[in-house]
């Protein structure tokens, strides 16, 4: 009886707590991504405003997206880039974090060192890249003609067929740390004894890793994994800041195109309609995703 | 004899990714101390031969038309701190909340929280732009602070869920037997007690705010409203011929604040990012 009485204050009590947080996540999420729908069926091509307004024109954004080679192209450099930057972030990450996670002298200034990458602005981080890859004076080609890697200067961001290689090269600097530091802390609650024990046995370090190490650190790695493809999917800042798109398009992610559509051509519409298309993606992935997860767990 | 040739493997590889981190970030500070002759030389030096501090002296004194480091620093400092105000009030009474009531649509609001996460903010600027824009809030910090605390208003939530989760229930159950009311208790005794949670989850949407580049080049047109990243890259964009000592020299200025921030305080954001994850 008691009991019952209590639970229902608590329940009151809660609601109030999370009221704010509901408030804006109502206000400034769902409310904008209702609009956002809505916007992709209607006309909202701004530098022709029609006396009608911001009329329901069925899908002809979906159909105009589709119909986009743009669009087809910027699947291409996204997939590319998702696949390519996913996975170094992650083996780099999860190399460090391993590295880390032995004991060896100045392993705290190690890992303060690796998290710069992080903790720097990407629009920082782009200008200096953009230094390092100049094809005159950058210290890249320096130091590529001088160990003979190269036999002539590279433009990374400016030579189409290798811009987009050039940028990935960024954003898996920009964001192994994240994955190494997440990683890192799953390792660290790895019980130290089953390394001993496994050790006495004889195990090699590979075994270690591959018996002890690799199994425990599942839960992590899931969560980690399912971040990070969210994450490298919703990439923008650096890849447009380094080339804007270019040259010739080789860079021009889904966000760029999507960026490009609404604030360079003004195509709302066209716009929001990408932007749909790719919140489903994510969230037809995120779904599944989770489902595995759950159905591995029983 | 085995265990020391891992070590020394060990060493040198962490000494390869460190300097794979580390690199870009000392060869900016390098950079922002070299006259324009040692930057545009096919022999480039690690150590400035005959360094100068113009760069810095140009960065902060100078001003002009559409140039203002100053000015765009202040602009930084409001936006970040106003939306690391307003989202440690709301992340923190929300994450009290999940952490300690049981009320119906608990879990699905944890789910919603996760389910923010993969809202591309490509696609969300598109209807806040056109929303901003009918309530005349466009080319204001205004548009920024509301985009910004939204933004990192879920995932700081979810910190400080994991940071309530630590402290002991019992120490509710006793203030209420004292007789404190929930907001008292919330106030007076947990929420001390969350202060580190509070650091780091301040010093994630601190750090947000202060990187952000996408919303704040569309946001804001006036180049008086512009925050540090806008400013830095349309100097960039704008020069003639690029200033590098002048460029480096403002992206140490910009960078340097959020860089020793993290560094003093990594173990507590560090703990406070992955108590959400890695407990799961």
């Amino acid at each position: 009886m008691i009991k019952t009485r209590r639970l229902g204050e608590n329940a009151l009590a809660g609601y109030w707590f999370v009221l704010p947080l509901i408030l804006v996540m109502v206000f400034f999420l769902a409310y904008p991504i209702a609009k956002a729908a809505i916007m992709s069926v209607q006309y909202w091509y701004m530098p022709k405003p029609k006396p009608e307004g911001h009329y329901f024109v069925g899908l002809e954004n979906y159909i105009s997206v589709f119909k986009d080679s743009s669009f087809t192209n910027a699947l291409v450099v996204t997939g590319v880039y998702i696949v390519v930057t996913v996975i170094a972030r992650f083996g780099i990450g999860l190399i460090a974090a391993v590295l880390l996670n032995t004991k060896f002298r100045g392993r705290g200034v190690a890992r303060a060192l690796l998290i710069i990458p992080w903790a720097t602005p990407e629009v920082v981080a782009c200008l200096v890249w953009i230094l390092m890859y100049d094809k005159d004076f950058g210290i890249i080609n320096y130091l590529g003609m001088n160990f003979n890697l190269i036999s002539q200067p590279v433009g990374f961001i400016t030579d189409p067929a290798i811009a987009l290689w050039g940028a990935m090269a960024v954003g898996i600097w920009k964001g192994f740390p994240f994955v190494a530091i997440m990683l890192l802390a799953g390792l660290q609650s790895i019980p130290g004894e089953l390394y001993e024990a496994a050790r006495v046995d004889g195990a090699k370090p590979w075994e270690q890793f591959r018996m002890i190490t690799w199994p425990l650190l599942k839960p992590v790695t899931i969560i980690v994994f399912l971040l990070l493809i969210i994450w490298t999917v919703k990439d923008f800042g650096i890849v447009y800041l380094l080339a804007r798109g270019g040259p010739s398009q080789s860079t021009e992610m889904l966000t760029i195109f999507i960026y490009h559509t609404s604030f360079k051509y003004f195509d709302f519409g066209e716009a929001a309609a990408a932007g749909m298309i790719m919140l489903l993606f994510c969230a037809i992935f995120t779904y599944f995703y989770l489902k595995m997860l759950n159905r591995e767990e029983y | 004899m085995k265990s020391r040739w891992t070590k020394v493997i060990v060493v040198i590889l962490v000494a390869l990714i460190c300097a794979f981190a580390v690199f870009p970030f000392v060869w900016m500070l390098s950079t922002s101390f070299k006259p324009a002759t040692e930057i545009y030389t096919a022999n480039p030096s690690f150590i400035p031969q005959d360094p100068t501090i113009e760069g810095y002296k140009d960065m902060i004194f100078s001003q002009s038309r559409n140039f203002n480091l100053l000015n765009w620093a202040k602009n930084s400092v409001i936006v970040s701190v106003a939306t690391t105000f307003f989202s440690l009030v709301i992340a923190a009474l929300g994450g009290y909340g999940m952490s300690r009531f049981r009320f119906a649509g608990r879990a699905a609001l944890g789910y919603i929280i996760l389910m923010t996460q993969v809202l591309p903010g490509s696609l969300l600027i598109i209807p806040l732009y056109v929303i901003l824009n009918s309530l005349g809030l466009l080319d204001s910090l205004a548009a920024l602070v509301i985009a910004y605390t939204t933004f990192s208003v879920p995932f700081c939530t979810w910190m400080m869920k994991g940071f309530f989760d630590t402290i002991p229930r019992s120490l509710d159950e006793a203030a209420s037997v004292d007789g404190c009311g929930k907001l008292r208790t919330y106030l007076t005794v947990i929420l001390p007690l969350t202060i580190p949670g509070l650091v780091a989850t301040g010093i994630f949407s601190f750090i947000a705010g202060w990187n952000e580049f996408m919303f704040a080049s569309i946001f804001v047109q006036k180049y008086g409203n512009w925050t540090l990243p806008v400013g830095i890259a349309e100097t960039a964009v704008g020069q003639y011929s690029t200033n590098w000592t002048n460029l480096m020299a403002g992206g140490v200025l910009i960078a340097l604040p959020v860089v020793i921030l993290f560094l003093l305080l990594q173990k507590h954001l560090v703990s406070g990012m992955t108590a959400g994850a890695v407990k799961q």
